[in-house]
């Protein structure tokens, strides 16, 4: 009987786990159950992404990061920012959020803006495409 | 197949799996519970998974906090096998919460699910047995068959993401230029995030051919992992190539799947009681030595 229970639960556990293959659309991820669809899809070079840019007293621009949005992950940053930068009171509050954690820095302003960057120009040719500002705030002192 | 679910094993090897996969448990949410507290602490971005789906609210971050602390406490208390009948599915339940929670900022991860899984088969399995503190049993059911659960726990996993890639892009994936195009967006969006990016990345993005060779490689040892189920030793040259390709990950994207490159994903394929047990002795020899 016992060994009736461990083959039962066993089967449960795999099918369960195997369980997203069924789910009609691969990109309805789960936790902990997934369908794994990170690094699957095909992806055109071109990439349109939302971002944050710090903003010397001098005017230089700096690259932020993923600590200053409220994460330690680049991914789970680049989510935030991302849903942020949908709205433009989202994209207000996160930016105050980062000026927030940016005190007592060299940056006088924060900017979320979004870039289409293709990417291989940008990591081999340091060449970035336009970008826009979605929204800006100050850094206070 | 009901003789090779129950082929026998030793309960030390179980044992020793409840242990070391516990002990990486622990030490991941001890290790994140200040990064758990800071991301549920954050305004926006909750889209609950799994069991977080309990909370339709975000918790207060003193209120996860506190949970992730109980987590760790009931993983060490399930490495030390107490009460381990009661005690290892509420550990499971809880780690679960946990990680669900966790990864509901933002997006959710594929760095855990194993560790999660792995930690649910051993929790309903006799892997208190011995080695635990606490009262030793023996279990009518043998304790061979929860390393062939997590064996099969492990293949599903890659069988899932190689299906992914089909589904997703079909025979495209393998031509070299998607996967080029993933390490490129990654490591652009690192760099855009001020996150230095993969060591490998600028040199092998101007080889497609060699990324089409390892596309069809990744792909093969996804779809082709329930060899591991076959016989250990092809378990282990599989193992030994998905190593070999979470490694590549690191060097390509500098994405870092802990449970897999630290090989305890691979752990139900090996005799760990035995360095487990020469460490015990040395240990005992070690003592003895000292008391006299």
């Amino acid at each position: 009987m016992q060994k009736v229970l461990a083959a039962v639960a066993s089967c449960a556990l795999v099918l369960v786990t195997l369980s997203p293959v069924t789910r009609c659309n691969p990109y309805d991820d789960g936790f902990p159950l997934s369908t794994y669809p990170m690094f699957a899809s095909i992806r055109s070079i071109e990439h349109r992404m939302s971002y944050p840019l710090g903003v010397t007293r001098t005017g230089e621009r700096r690259l932020l990061s993923p600590h200053l949005v409220g994460s330690g992950e680049v991914m789970q940053a680049y989510r935030i920012v991302e849903q942020a930068a949908s709205s433009k009171a989202k994209a207000q509050a996160l930016c105050r959020a980062i000026a927030e954690r940016a005190r007592g820095s060299e940056l006088v302003a924060i900017r979320i803006v979004t870039g289409t960057h293709d990417a291989l120009a940008a990591l081999l040719d340091d060449k970035l495409g336009p970008e826009r500002e979605v929204t800006r705030c100050e850094v206070r002192p | 197949m009901t003789r090779w679910f129950f082929a026998p094993a030793p309960a030390e090897r179980l044992a020793g799996l409840r242990i070391l996969v516990g002990l990486f448990a622990f030490g991941w949410v001890t290790a994140r519970l200040v990064e758990l507290h800071r991301v549920a602490s954050l305004p926006t971005g909750f889209h609950p998974y799994g069991l977080a789906r309990l909370a339709p609210e975000p918790l207060p971050p003193e209120v996860v906090l506190a949970i992730g602390i109980a987590t760790s406490v009931l993983m060490a208390l399930f490495v030390l096998g107490i009460a381990y009948r009661v005690l290892a599915p509420i550990a499971a339940i809880a780690l679960t919460f946990t990680l669900c929670y966790r990864n509901s900022w933002g997006m959710p991860f594929h760095t855990e699910n194993l560790l999660v899984l792995h930690v649910i088969a051993l929790a309903i399995a006799p892997a208190a047995d011995v080695w635990a503190l606490g009262r030793r049993r023996t279990s009518a059911t043998g304790y061979g068959w929860p390393l062939k659960l997590m064996l099969a726990l492990t293949a599903s996993t890659y069988v899932l993401a190689g299906i992914a890639k089909l589904r997703l892009s079909g025979v495209d994936w393998i031509d070299g230029e998607t996967l080029r195009n993933h390490i490129a967006i990654d490591n652009l969006r690192k760099q855009l995030f001020g996150d230095p990016i993969a060591p490998l990345a600028t040199t092998l993005l101007e080889h497609p051919g060699v990324l089409a060779v390892f596309s069809v490689a990744s792909i093969t040892l996804e779809l082709g992992s329930p060899v591991a189920l076959i016989s250990a030793r092809l378990g282990r040259w599989w193992a030994a190539g998905v190593w070999g390709f979470h490694v590549g990950v690191v060097l390509l994207m500098n994405i870092w799947f802990p449970y897999p490159l630290f090989g305890f994903a691979f752990l139900p394929l090996l005799p760990v009681e035995r360095p487990l047990a020469r460490m015990g002795r040395a240990l005992r020899e070690w003592r003895a030595r000292r008391s006299s």
